[in-house]
């Protein structure tokens, strides 16, 4: 009955450990890249511009060019990756961002979509689009912006 | 404890919906969102209130131990996007009013039409951004602490006003400026130590500029208005009987009609793991009211779900103002009584000009998706005889000590 007690007990504290890391730790990413659609007109954009990208605040490159950021769903590792690289910010801080912005009426978030053959896909539909995936997701058409 | 209970009722519905709303999709018509806080707040000051802000007449101290009036608020809010240029948005706030109540208010109601991505018009019941966080102030979710430093923000307490915005955004470079521009107006009922009525501003004009760069964003904000407190008039009526003296007096101070500048600046750096802000603002009313200097600087470091935070802020008077009033040895014997008061109510109202500082501490725990924890501690220093922002005085209230509040709230956006 004692080691009965001894695994509740292990299981217990190796639970509270994985509630404590789950709440604490950023998600474990693979490599995220940023992608548009192997004919996109956008050739480039600087780290900064993707971000804004994503944040609303740049909606028309310099060119003219219309950008459409397409965003990941809401509690993927992929999309926590992205932002942290880019934005610098964690989901809680991405929701109070866009907190701000739409009870204030300044924007929305990105239209979001749920995994990265729906991205690649909806690349073709719009050239000003512009997602972002696993590396491993990418095939001949879609492009790598970084 | 009625209208708390219905609050928490309303936060309870709200949370339960969170499965059900919230994600927004592009292709919808509607869109629902809504925020919300329930806090609680001690303050060691008894014998007065610490309040949510400068319109409520209770909060946490005299009126009651722990109180949920000072930070609890919800919030819902309609989107329609009738087509991808115009929209229209209604929201509702319920939290603690003039009135003690919990009433819900239409916030804000307008029609935006977007003549580009990058400028927009909207016109009806809209925000009035001037700081910083003006416009965000009761989303708790979406600040470092659980209110705004009051010393700064409670100098316009004003957030919504009927007229017209114009929004414009331009890029140079990888820098993004946002230039907003609003005409209208807006009436704020307030009540205060026993005194209530509305303030009632007019012409109300507003400019801000953001310029964001990265992490970086600075803010600078002006807003003439004409400004009239009604539940002035009857004092000033009165120094009128007093024959050219007390016209000249109530023509100075009178709080009619009269010019307001609300000046405000402010810069915030946030590259994510930590950030630091501060920000400045300057109202001059003419009149009675007169006015204010406000300023403080905030930081904090992110620790995974854990955001420690630290504020300074300090308001002061931006002039001691105190009148000598009418002359009593020219007056008849028998109207010196009542020239006293006067003379005695004019002084009361130029001093109560709050001057205060406040040193303050918490901590954020991000422990679950779009909900945060936050406890704050605050210790606010009252200048020499001010009683600060404090109200609801009681008969053994001394103006002038030092006093410590303590908030402990959930927030939620969805």
């Amino acid at each position: 009955m004692k080691t009965a007690g001894a695994i509740r007990r292990a299981r217990l504290c190796a639970l509270s450990l994985a509630i404590l890391l789950s709440v604490v730790a950023l998600p474990v990413t693979a490599e995220v890249v940023v992608v548009v659609a192997a004919n996109s007109p956008i050739k480039q954009l600087s780290d900064n511009e993707i971000a804004d990208v994503f944040l609303g605040k740049l909606t028309r490159l310099p060119d003219g060019t219309s950008v459409v950021p397409l965003d990941q769903a809401e509690g993927s590792a992929t999309r926590a990756g992205f932002y942290l690289k880019f934005t610098g910010k964690s989901p809680a801080q991405l929701k109070a961002f866009w907190s701000k912005a739409i009870f204030t009426g300044r924007g929305r978030p990105p239209r979001a979509l749920t995994s990265d053959a729906e991205i690649i896909r909806a690349l073709h539909e719009n050239p000003g689009a512009i997602g972002y995936v696993e590396r491993a997701s990418v095939g001949a058409s879609a492009r790598i912006l970084r | 404890m009625k209208t708390t209970h219905s609050l928490a009722t309303g936060l309870f519905v709200a949370l339960a919906c969170n499965a059900v709303a919230g994600a927004e999709d592009h292709s919808d018509l509607f869109a629902f969102n809504a925020f919300g806080t329930f806090g609680i707040a001690h303050s060691s000051e008894g014998q007065a209130d610490f309040t949510r802000n400068i319109l409520v007449p209770h909060g946490t101290g005299a009126s009651q131990k722990w109180s949920p009036k000072v930070d609890s608020v919800l919030g819902g809010q309609i989107a329609v996007h009738f087509t991808s240029t115009l929209s229209a948005v209604v929201q509702v706030v319920s939290e603690l009013r003039d009135d003690d109540s919990y009433d819900p208010r239409i916030e804000w109601a307008n029609l935006k039409y977007e003549i580009t991505p990058d400028l927009s018009v909207s016109a009806g019941r809209i925000v009035t951004p001037i700081l910083l966080f003006t416009d965000t102030r009761r989303i708790s979710y979406a600040l470092p602490w659980i209110r705004p430093p009051q010393e700064v923000y409670e100098l316009y307490p004003v957030t919504n006003s009927d007229g017209v915005n114009m929004r414009w955004r331009t890029r140079f470079g990888e820098t993004t400026h946002t230039l907003e521009m609003v005409y209208g107006r807006s009436d704020t009922p307030y009540s205060r130590n026993g005194a209530s009525g509305k303030a009632l501003a007019r012409h109300q004009f507003l400019l801000r500029t953001l310029l964001e760069r990265g992490p970086l964003s600075f803010s600078a904000g002006y807003s003439p208005s004409e400004l009239t407190l009604p539940a002035f008039a009857p004092l000033f009526d009165a120094f009128r009987q007093f024959g050219p003296e007390g016209q000249a007096l109530a023509e100075r101070y009178s709080a009619d009609h009269r010019s307001s500048t609300y000046l405000g600046a402010g810069a915030s750096y946030d590259p994510g793991r930590w950030f630091v802000m501060a920000e400045w603002a300057r109202d001059t009313v003419k009149g009675v009211v007169g006015g204010h200097w406000g300023w403080y600087v905030s930081t904090g470091l992110r620790y995974g779900a854990f955001t420690p935070y630290a504020t300074w802020a300090r308001t002061r008077p931006a002039h001691e103002r105190s009148d000598p009033g009418l002359d009593l040895t020219t007056l008849p014997s028998e109207s010196v009584p009542v020239a006293t008061a006067l003379n005695a109510t004019l002084n009361a109202a130029l001093a109560n000009v709050p001057d205060q500082s406040t040193l303050g501490a918490g901590v954020r725990w991000d422990f679950a998706r779009n909900l945060c924890l936050k406890l704050q501690y605050d210790h606010i220093d009252l200048a020499p005889g001010n009683a600060g922002t404090l109200t609801n005085f009681q008969p053994g209230f001394q103006p002038g000590g030092k006093l410590n509040v303590v908030g402990l709230s959930v927030s939620f956006v969805l």
